[in-house]
């Protein structure tokens, strides 16, 4: 099977022994490896990042960083961890600096579930709110829009699980090693942040 | 355990339930609650419809222009200028081989000395005394030490008033550079008995080997190569196992640049400052059979072939336009 034929959305054996051959490849200095896995992750990495910020520009930045960061350190990846984790591990760390600096510097201070009603009493007000975001709005989505508010509304902690696992797929024992923490953890913040999701959404009256 | 208790236990479990994350033993028993409890029921049931609300979350498409700026940024930044000359001190540099390797390739330079790794270049009059001394002399009777020492530190003023004012090459030449490197990148072999190879047949079959034709370079600089390339020449003999050694001197080692390196990778950029480094470096760069090679700490008959400067230009400024406000 070429490495075309491999389904990238989800981590697969099949993927990730495909990882390994391009990030050998890329060690051994073949750049278009490297591209041919960036390529691979781009997406995924971006749709993670940009959910957990909730800016396009902001998740540009991180996940180009992130690729930035993984071809530099190339050589220091010895593959004790699958590639992929490595990668996200960056990525994720990198968001939540992102989301950090952004607070420092006055752009975002958080949504709290107890303004969320204030900010965001209905739909249609979101959507009317939300127009930075005409890539969604032009498509009429004022329920992603929502959707993604309520995110945004989750402590950091909690969000960057619930992104990966909603997201992105990945099993909890992969968020796990991505954001070095016990599995228990993720168990019990993922479920946390469904609440809370439960609670906003309600709030909205879209369940 | 009371009914209370146990429903806050059981409903911390929903979300690993519903995501299939529950051993067996665990889902046995959460369902063993919920046929009793209805209230349970109904929270495990808004509990997926959350859940299936977010799964149809749209997938956004990255921008298409997301992995140039990977390409760009990690372009801009392959280059690190260190300076560790002081004002009030003879000309001494800390090793600039990255950079002056970048120079190398981008040049398309087949011999290029480059890289004062811990020496100093000191000004002196007489490059026979050079050799001598083991030494390497510049001699430049045309400015005096201050005036050298000033434009040294306008140059640098310059470059630290605008970092980002470097040679940026497109995806396509850099993956064409990086495949060219890659189909030849084996380092050299064989054991380092000596086999001489002085005809000149094999120097001119070499000398041949660099086209003048690489990306943007100007007139000005492919002259300099070739006055450059005459002196090498004329300094050193190749062997069959790669290893050059420098007529009437010594030995060198010959090191085999590796692409995917960050030196390696830091090669393909920045051709405007190749004569400027080019004056006060000490190390070559050069390909042999399409293979890059680096040979470090060079002796006094290259270095004076090389900081003698033959190109009257090599210390302007690059010529880039000035970055766009």
């Amino acid at each position: 099977m070429s490495s075309d034929d491999i389904d990238t959305s989800v981590v697969t054996t099949e993927l990730i022994d495909a990882d390994l051959e391009l990030v050998e490849a890329s060690q051994a200095g073949d750049d278009e490896a490297f591209d041919a896995f960036a390529l691979r992750y781009t997406d995924r990495l971006y749709n993670v990042v940009y959910r957990f910020l909730g800016q396009h520009e902001d998740a540009q930045d991180v996940v180009q960083e992130t690729f930035v960061r993984a071809y530099r350190n190339l050589d220091s990846f010895e593959g004790k961890s699958k590639f992929y984790t490595w990668l996200y591990s960056i990525a994720t760390n990198l968001a939540r600096n992102a989301l950090r600096d952004r607070g420092r510097k006055g752009r975002d201070q958080g949504v709290s579930l107890e303004n969320l009603q204030d900010i965001a009493p209905n739909v249609a007000q979101v959507a009317i709110q939300t127009n930075t975001r005409p890539d969604t709005l032009a498509a009429g989505n004022e329920l992603a829009e929502t959707l993604q508010t309520c995110i945004e509304t989750l402590p950091k902690q909690n969000r960057m699980i619930f992104v990966l696992r909603t997201v992105d797929g990945l099993k909890y024992d992969e968020i796990a090693a991505v954001l070095d923490c016990p599995r228990g953890t993720v168990k019990s913040r993922l479920n946390q942040a469904r609440v809370l999701l439960r609670d906003a959404l309600q709030a909205q009256g879209l369940v | 355990m009371s009914d209370t208790t146990q429903c806050a236990a059981i409903r911390e479990e929903f979300s690993a339930l519903l995501d299939g994350e529950l051993t067996a033993d665990e889902q046995a028993q959460i369902d063993e609650h919920l046929l009793e409890c209805s209230e349970c029921l109904r929270s495990l049931d808004t509990m997926k419809k959350v859940m299936g609300i977010y799964a149809d979350l749209p997938h956004i498409q990255s921008p298409e222009d997301l992995l140039d700026g990977v390409h760009e940024e990690l372009a801009d930044n392959s280059i690190e200028f260190e300076r560790s000359a002081k004002a009030s001190q003879p000309v001494s540099y800390r090793p600039v081989l990255i950079a002056a390797a970048t120079l190398a390739m981008m040049a398309g330079a087949s011999y290029i000395a480059v890289n004062g790794l811990e020496s100093n270049v000191e000004m002196a009059a007489a490059p026979e005394a050079a050799i001598q001394a083991d030494t390497v002399t510049i001699e430049d009777s045309s400015k005096s030490e201050a005036e050298l020492l000033r434009e040294e530190a306008e140059f640098w003023q310059a470059e630290e008033a605008t970092p980002k004012k470097r040679y940026k090459p497109t995806m396509k030449e850099l993956r064409q550079l990086h495949a060219d490197a890659l189909k030849n990148s084996a380092p050299p072999t064989g054991n380092a008995q000596e086999k001489a190879m002085t005809n000149d047949a094999k120097m001119k079959d070499m000398a041949d080997m660099v086209t003048e034709t690489e990306i943007g370079l100007t007139s000005e600089i492919i002259e300099y190569r070739k006055q450059l390339k005459e002196k090498v020449y004329n300094a050193y003999t190749i062997r069959d196992d790669g290893l050059w050694i420098e007529k009437g001197y010594s030995d060198q080692t010959v090191i085999p640049l590796t692409p995917g390196t960050d030196e390696y990778v830091t090669m393909l950029y920045n051709k405007e400052y190749l004569p400027y480094l080019t004056r006060h470096t000490r190390d070559i760069i050069f390909t042999y059979e399409n293979k890059w090679y680096r040979i470090a700490h060079i002796g006094p008959l290259i270095a004076d072939a090389v900081l003698g400067d033959p190109h009257p230009n090599s210390r302007k400024e690059p010529t880039d336009p000035p970055p766009q406000p």
